[in-house]
């Protein structure tokens, strides 16, 4: 007898003697005990090899019954059907013929990606690549200093649409500069620019798109709120209702910011903002690229490793069209109501919804929640 | 549409390099006849009459004009110029020699295609309703739940060794246009008790030898349990199908040996012990997906176009193709063009490398870039302006494929038949081609409306005869090819297998024959009756006695 160990495809040396032999036919019951025996290999006979119901058999006693030890193959077995075993819950498969070990051994490692769960991996490959394209990405970006060259390579990595949602803060104003400059939406790339008509804007802040559009020649979308859900938010909390308390302030972010953004961004690939981990203690953590799971798509922060010294050296280097409110003292710029322009030395986003507490003053555009970092992702992989 | 992605491009490429490993031992001798068989039948390679048939998945019988001029490239290349559209969304090449066939799928892989699991006793390519996000009457796409089955089952540890063959169908219309009924797994995307979209689960239908309606095995279930769920119903069926007699093996036996209710039983028992979460799909890779399915941005346009109802006014050939083969679209201003393959004389479902490379031209000029096969063996242009359409069909009726038969009785399904098929006991293609000639006056199609004649060359059903309104089965009496008729199929939500009418036909009197059949059904029909309505009512006695009265 010759046992192939199928997770490596070498020849097990001295082969221990199965505890138990199930049949195709063996019931849940048969199965149980052999499962709750664990006195030693629990083999299943393949009388043919077109057989397959020694597959759902192993399936059964890894998933269901939790059976830890090996399960071998025994029978009529081909070697073209080692992948099949080994992600079926198989460790091992006892051949008859020496001389096709080397084909059991080439066989395994043919085709290296599966669509589905198995014993082996239960998160399938699939799955993983959104999240292994995300961290390529944050490794390429990560790899160049040159912001238009990070435009660049998020054209060339993504594949479907780009969507970049600006507010006209000076990160924005960056990014917006150096995509018209590097020439991915002329050269045929699908990026969709477009900021959040909330309705409740400075003006300062129309004017400066109205700005951008004619310098840089590119136009951006205003995307407006339901008008319905605006009506029944005011008349439920009043004008200034966002004032009274935190989750009336929320309902009002969800209601003019988050829902018409989800709006834009449906069925986007990639998600370009302007984060920077120097921002706030909430975003010290933000990645270059993430893949964000709720969404279904890639978020791109190319300036997250920038200092305030490196952007304002930028904004003066390229001439950046720069909302005038930012010479008052205003520096993360939101709604109009609930901004103010902030004394030096503050935090930089002390000047938003400045009577709530610091730690988590986000709006829930940017909240990281089940999305999984592209660092974490990459350290879950050394890790597995 | 769906496009590939690093991993998808990989994968596939993966599996051309195993299967080049396996034609080498084969060829090497180092694998057998025996245990080369259902590798290369899980790569589409059948062994033929004449030659190996290579079977070409098109996945919910979608194409893009890259794609379409591939295969006519490898018809070219590889075949002679040309190749069959099936009765299940597939292409098939039936001159592929076997040493090509590794360089075959080297350039469909090329163009994010594949043969994978066309064959062999595995899940087969899924199918679906050629009209998907285009027609008037849809709730949901369901290419993406075709796309979702698609990867869920593309080399399955468990399922890959079946008993039998399994076939699943997706429709997500008010009309079933894809035979759901028909299928081991027929999937109907119907509206829930709280307004959301879920299945309806049909199971164990199929034609063969065996014809069965496929069961209610689920009235409602919530989508984002789909795979779990045909996880389970694979489960039951891979363990407990029959495995002594390959007549007797497919699920439909099986459901209807244990009895609908005590299969239901036993699936719903392993989905109760399965761990969900690991097999249904995440949240966000179902977004990921449905979002290649976006429908083509379609820009704003008239609803009525006066230069086409003029042409219609005045081309009453024009008028005639237009009112069987332009079907009314989702979005005003706009149709969807039926691109027949059946003209009179020619092989049903044939098209020519140039007839698809000029299609795929067309798609380009007029169809927003898509193309789909219909499984009654036609070609579509799902988006289409009708500004357009009288240009679709002035290039159609240069190219031959402008025969405004859509639905009527000209429209027939037909399998390959003795001609080709090694399982065949008749000829089916030459009937169907003497039932086309018989029938070929439009008006006369016009006068009967729509009818369904399906045509198999033997009991394996490729041609769907048990589904059809006439069916038509080539049997083989003693070395002689005799034709049995059968009557009242339907593959539609009134679903039904058709009743054998009496004694069968010689080839020569088949034509006769289903003329006769026609007439009698014209002859008492009432008033907005189709054809099962009148069958239904009258019952087979006229039919009968029109047949075999005189003798």
């Amino acid at each position: 007898m010759v046992l192939v160990d199928l997770g490596t495809g070498a020849l097990v040396a001295e082969p221990e003697e199965p505890a138990t032999v199930l049949e195709p036919s063996a019931d849940h019951d048969a199965l149980a005990t052999a499962a709750g025996g664990n006195a030693g290999p629990v083999a299943i006979l393949f009388p043919t090899f077109a057989d397959g119901r020694g597959f759902s058999l192993a399936r059964i006693l890894r998933d269901r019954l939790g059976f830890a030890g090996e399960i071998r193959a025994v029978g009529s077995l081909i070697p073209d059907q080692s992948q099949f075993l080994l992600r079926s819950g198989f460790d091992t498969a006892e051949i008859a013929d020496r001389d096709a070990a080397e084909t059991w051994r080439k066989t395994l490692s043919l085709i290296g990606r599966s669509y589905q769960p198995s014993a082996r991996n239960p998160l399938p490959l699939r799955w993983n690549a959104s999240s292994e394209a995300a961290v390529e990405l944050g490794r390429a970006l990560a790899a160049t200093d040159d912001l238009i060259e990070r435009i660049k390579l998020t054209a060339e990595h993504i594949e479907g649409r780009v969507a970049f949602s600006t507010s006209a803060g000076l990160e924005d104003q960056v990014i917006l500069q150096a995509i018209a400059k590097s020439g991915v939406v002329k050269a045929g790339a699908d990026f969709d620019i477009f900021t959040l008509d909330t309705g409740r804007l400075f003006p300062e802040v129309l004017e400066t798109i109205e700005l951008s559009e004619l310098r840089y020649r590119i136009r951006i979308r205003l995307v407006s709120p339901d008008a319905r859900e605006v009506e029944e938010l005011v008349s439920r909390d009043g004008v200034f209702g966002f004032r009274q308390s935190i989750d009336n302030r929320k309902s009002c972010c969800e209601i003019r910011k988050v829902r018409p953004l989800n709006r834009a961004l449906e069925g986007a690939q990639g998600w370009i903002a302007g984060l920077r981990r120097e921002q706030s203690q909430a975003r010290a953590d933000v990645p270059m690229a993430e893949w964000d799971a709720e969404r279904g798509l890639i978020k791109i922060n190319p300036l997250a490793d920038w200092s305030d010294e490196r952007l304002n050296d930028y904004i003066d280097a390229n001439g950046v069209v720069v909302n005038p409110l930012h010479a008052q003292g205003f520096v993360s710029i939101g709604c109009a109501p609930c901004t103010r322009a902030i004394e030096p030395g503050e935090d930089p986003r002390a000047g938003r919804w400045w009577w709530e507490s610091e730690d988590r003053k986000e709006c829930g555009l940017h909240v990281a929640g089940s999305e999984t970092s592209a660092e974490s992702v990459a350290q879950g992989e050394k890790a597995a | 549409m769906y496009r590939y992605d690093e991993f998808d491009h990989a994968f596939v490429n993966e599996r051309v390099a195993e299967f080049r490993d396996q034609v080498a031992r084969r060829l090497s001798g180092e694998l057998t006849e025996e245990q080369f068989r259902p590798l290369r039948l899980r790569n589409g390679l059948y062994l033929q009459l004449h030659a190996y048939m290579l079977r070409i998945a098109i996945p919910y019988g979608q194409l893009s004009p890259r794609q379409l001029r591939q295969l006519a490239m490898i018809g070219r290349r590889w075949d002679r110029g040309y190749g069959h559209f099936t009765t299940r969304q597939n292409l098939q090449f039936n001159w592929i020699k076997l040493v090509d066939v590794p360089d075959v799928l080297a350039a469909l892989a090329e163009v994010e295609m594949h043969c994978i699991q066309t064959s062999g006793n595995c899940v087969r390519n899924v199918t679906s309703d050629p009209y998907a996000a285009a027609a008037n009457d849809e709730l949901e796409d369901p290419r993406v739940w075709c796309e979702i089955l698609r990867q869920w089952s593309t080399l399955h540890p468990e399922f890959n060794w079946l008993p039998r063959k399994f076939k699943i169908a997706v429709s997500g219309a008010a009309e079933d246009r894809a035979a759901t009924a028909f299928h081991d797994i027929g999937l109907r995307l119907v509206r829930g008790p709280n307004g959301e979209n879920g299945f309806r689960v049909l199971v164990g239908g199929g034609m063969g030898r065996t014809p069965y309606v496929g069961q209610v095995i689920r009235e409602f279930l919530p989508k984002e349990h789909l795979l779990s769920y045909v996880d389970s119903i694979l489960r039951v069926y891979n363990l407990h199908g029959r495995r002594d007699n390959i007549y007797k093996a497919r699920i439909k036996i099986l459901v209807n040996a244990m009895g609908i209710d005590k299969f239901r039983e036993e699936v719903e028992a392993d989905w109760n012990a399965t761990n969900k979460a690991a097999i249904d799909l995440p949240e966000d890779e179902l977004r990921r997906i449905a979002s290649y399915f976006a429908p083509p941005e379609l820009p704003e346009q008239a609803p009525r176009d006066e230069a086409l109802a003029a042409r219609r006014e005045s081309d009453p050939r024009f008028a005639n193709w237009y009112r069987n083969n332009v079907l009314p679209h989702r979005v005003p201003g706009y149709a969807s063009v039926v691109v027949s393959l059946k003209e009179p004389g020619r092989t049903p479902g044939d098209a020519s490398s140039d007839a698809m490379d000029f299609v795929a031209d067309l798609a380009e000029r007029f169809g927003h870039n898509e193309v789909r096969v219909n499984y009654t063996q036609n070609l579509v242009l799902p988006h289409a302006a009708l500004a357009d359409v009288p240009a679709i069909y002035d290039a159609l009726a240069g190219a031959g494929l402008a025969t405004g038969n859509n639905e009527l009785l000209g429209d027939m399904i037909c399998c390959p038949g003795l001609d080709y098929c090694n399982l065949a006991n008749a000829r089916s293609i030459p009937i169907a081609k003497e039932i086309a000639k018989k029938f070929e006056d439009p008006e006369r199609q016009t006068e009967i409306g729509k009818i369904r004649v399906n045509m198999s060359g033997c009991i394996n059903a490729c041609g769907h005869h048990h589904s059809g309104n006439i069916g038509i089965l080539g049997v083989d009496k003693k070395g002689t090819e005799l034709y049995q008729i059968t009557l009242g199929g339907s593959p539609k939500d009134d679903a039904s297998v058709g009743k054998i009418i009496g004694p069968g036909f010689r080839a020569e009197n088949v034509p006769e024959a289903i003329d006769t059949i026609v007439d009698t059904y014209v002859e008492n029909r009432r008033e907005g009756e189709n054809f099962l309505d009148t069958w239904r009512r009258v019952g087979p006695a006229p039919f009968k006695e029109a047949l075999y009265g005189a003798r």
